[in-house]
């Protein structure tokens, strides 16, 4: 009997092992400040010179051929269609100004690759142009260093020249971070659908945030995706139900999203997005019908709030579900815009002027073509695969793409960037 | 919902631990339920539930000819099998392969997709009498074709950095019900990159990840 019950102590702890939770993964950073630490600050905007396509010359295992770099205010961002991998790095001056070293972390959001990142600015006299604060020619531009096992400990050796320069793509092509850059699942240190990932969008490649809008019982339009509150996305012995059934302070009392973060309010979000960063705007996708007359007064409120700031930014209230849109319908929502997501003949029904349909439906190029020629925008929802981000790009020509993947959509949408000097309409 | 799954459990491969007998055919019918891991949910519904069904003829020199069918409409493996049983140290031991298409399409409401790639699962279980029953351990490999994908006009391929996605150990109990009938229940661990495991057709994840199943079947003459 002895072996019967082995058998089933073993089968016991199989199972309970495969139920294991993944700890939330943190941000790799230099352990003693790096050299960093002791650097001089760069001038403000010495970075943006860097801005540009690179040829990966060492590293091409880790990266493939090509990297795309990308200055956003004195953080720089590289994506590589590798495996998808990004880093974000800051800069700083050493040596009295003469060299100017970049240091940060690299992820692959695909798995759980990750670690640290140094790049030095070459060749010298272009380094030291920059902590100068002065503007250089984009040739013979070269970032050269390794990737790092902890703060000192090489593993990969990186090399990048550059090869031609980015492409302006605000007015004609959005990278529409889906929750927020990140979802929680991709682990890249903040939770999905939390102000700080909105902060961060700008550093992942994204130029607008695609975020879920539920409502608390006390009539709070809340970022969050499911309707219930679950270990999936929160913690908080007592945060459990479905998020209709708190009121905003009782979600602030008992409930953190993954990485500690509050829930955020549509205001909180609205608020930071026009005053924190220089995101083009957010496609809020209505989960609850109860809420579209509150998000309504909130859009307008926040429309206000840029127009004053001198601010342009788009706030799309999507309309995903029958009954968000009859809510939607029912409501006074002149001043505001909308979009719709299945069928491209609502638009005209409900006054929208986006569409944005599933990816799964096809590139349907002809008709992305037709309602893009209506003066309408298309947006495609989800994509995050290389394999398919080109077609879509090059033979639908969108006007943007929901991804969770925004710095591999940049390099890619950058790689393609002759596709959107087409005009279409 | 989830307790109508748990309700339905499942039955896995075939077991054959029982005598094999020439000419005879059974055919077995039950469900699965697949508890994602929650780092992979992209929201709720983390448990996937499948249908099963068996049919199996048992040959001569103790060899079975199998066809299985796990699915559930966008995720579904069709295979062929062949399985070879003998004795060890006194007891039942099995060889078996299967080797099919895995398959899955989705039209409307946002989907205009299908997939479809070869899939193979060589296996090996080992039987134990206990009381009446049977338990049996049973574990497959599970490799994996080039995936050939279609987005409505678009289509494309992906070749597979490597066949093998993965593995799954499973223990059951087979318990006769009288007439050839018998009853399987048990339960295993799923260690597989995702294509395997999300029943949403497009995963990107690409590291394998481990995983609970149940099962619970019935299977007569």
């Amino acid at each position: 009997m002895n072996f019967y019950k082995s058998v089933l102590v073993l089968a016991t702890l199989l199972l309970l092992s495969a139920c294991a939770k993944r700890e939330p993964a943190s941000i790799p950073i230099f352990s003693d400040g790096g050299l960093l630490k002791n650097s001089a600050a760069l001038p403000t905007g010495a970075l943006a010179s860097l801005n540009g396509l690179f040829a990966v010359n060492a590293g091409t295992n880790l990266l493939g051929d090509g990297i795309a770099v990308h200055v956003v205010r004195e953080t720089l961002s590289l994506f590589s269609s590798r495996k998808d991998i990004f880093a974000i790095l800051k800069g700083g001056c050493l040596n009295s100004g003469s060299e100017l070293v970049l240091e940060g972390y690299w992820r692959a959001p695909k798995s759980s690759q990750g670690g640290l990142v140094r790049l030095y600015v070459k060749p010298a006299a272009v380094a030291a142009a920059l902590c100068q604060g002065n503007t250089v020619p984009p040739e013979p531009l070269q970032l050269e260093g390794e990737t790092l096992q902890d703060r000192n400990r090489a593993t990969t050796a990186l090399a990048f020249s550059f090869s031609k320069p980015l492409t302006d793509l605000t007015s004609k092509f959005q990278v529409i971070a889906h929750r927020g850059a990140c979802r929680t699942i991709d682990e890249c240190g903040y939770s999905e659908n939390s102000l700080e990932s909105l902060r961060q969008i700008e550093y992942f490649g994204g130029s607008m945030i695609e975020t879920d809008i539920q409502l608390t019982r006390d009539g709070i339009p809340v970022m969050y995706h499911d309707e219930e509150l679950s270990d999936r996305l929160v913690r908080g012995p007592f945060c459990h139900g479905p998020v209709s059934s708190f009121s905003l302070s009782e979600l602030r009392k008992y409930c953190r999203l993954v990485y500690g973060e509050q829930i955020p309010t549509l205001e909180d979000l609205l608020t930071t997005l026009i005053s924190e960063t220089t995101l083009q705007g957010a496609y809020l996708d209505m989960k609850s019908p109860a809420a579209v007359p509150t998000v309504i007064q909130t859009v307008k409120n926040a429309l206000s709030l840029a127009s004053s700031s001198g601010r342009a930014v788009r706030l799309l209230i999507g309309l995903p579900s029958q009954e968000v849109k009859d809510a939607y319908l029912g409501v006074q929502a002149s001043g505001v815009e909308c979009l719709i997501e299945e069928n491209s003949d609502d638009l005209a029904k409900y006054g929208c002027g986006t569409w944005s349909p599933r990816f799964t439906e096809g590139p349907m190029s002809d008709q992305v073509k037709a309602v893009r020629a209506s003066g309408s925008s298309v947006f495609f929802w989800t994509m995050n695969d290389l394999r398919y981000l080109d077609y879509y790009l090059v033979n639908s020509r969108p006007d943007g793409i929901v991804t969770d993947r925004p710095g591999l959509l940049f390099h890619r949408a950058q790689l393609n960037a002759g596709v959107f000097s087409l005009e279409v309409r | 919902m989830q307790l109508l799954a748990a309700l339905l459990l499942i039955f896995s491969l075939s077991a054959q631990a029982s005598e094999n007998l020439p000419d005879r055919v059974s055919l077995g019918v039950g469900a699965r339920l697949e508890f994602l891991p929650i780092h992979l949910i992209e929201s709720e519904a983390p448990h996937v539930p499948s249908l099963t069904a068996l049919l199996r003829m048992d040959l001569p020199a103790s060899f079975s000819a199998n066809m299985r069918y796990v699915g559930v409409v966008i995720k579904n493996q069709l295979e062929l099998g062949l399985g070879w049983s003998t004795t060890a140290f006194g007891l039942p031991v099995s060889l078996q392969y299967f080797g099919g298409v895995r398959f899955g399409a989705l039209e409307g409401s946002g989907f205009n997709a299908s997939t479809w790639s070869w899939v193979h699962h060589p296996g090996i279980q080992f039987s134990v009498p206990w009381q009446d029953s049977w338990i049996m351990l049973q574990t497959e490999l599970i490799l994996g074709g080039t995936e050939h994908f279609k987005l409505g006009e678009f289509t494309d391929s992906s070749k597979l950095k490597t066949p093998f996605q993965g593995f799954q150990v499973n223990l059951l109990v087979e318990s006769p019900l009288g007439e050839g009938a018998r009853f399987y229940y048990g339960a295993g661990v799923i260690v597989s990159v995702p294509y395997d495991q999300a029943w949403l057709v497009f995963s990107d994840e690409n590291e394998k990840a481990t995983y609970p199943q149940l099962m619970v079947g019935y299977e007569f003459l």
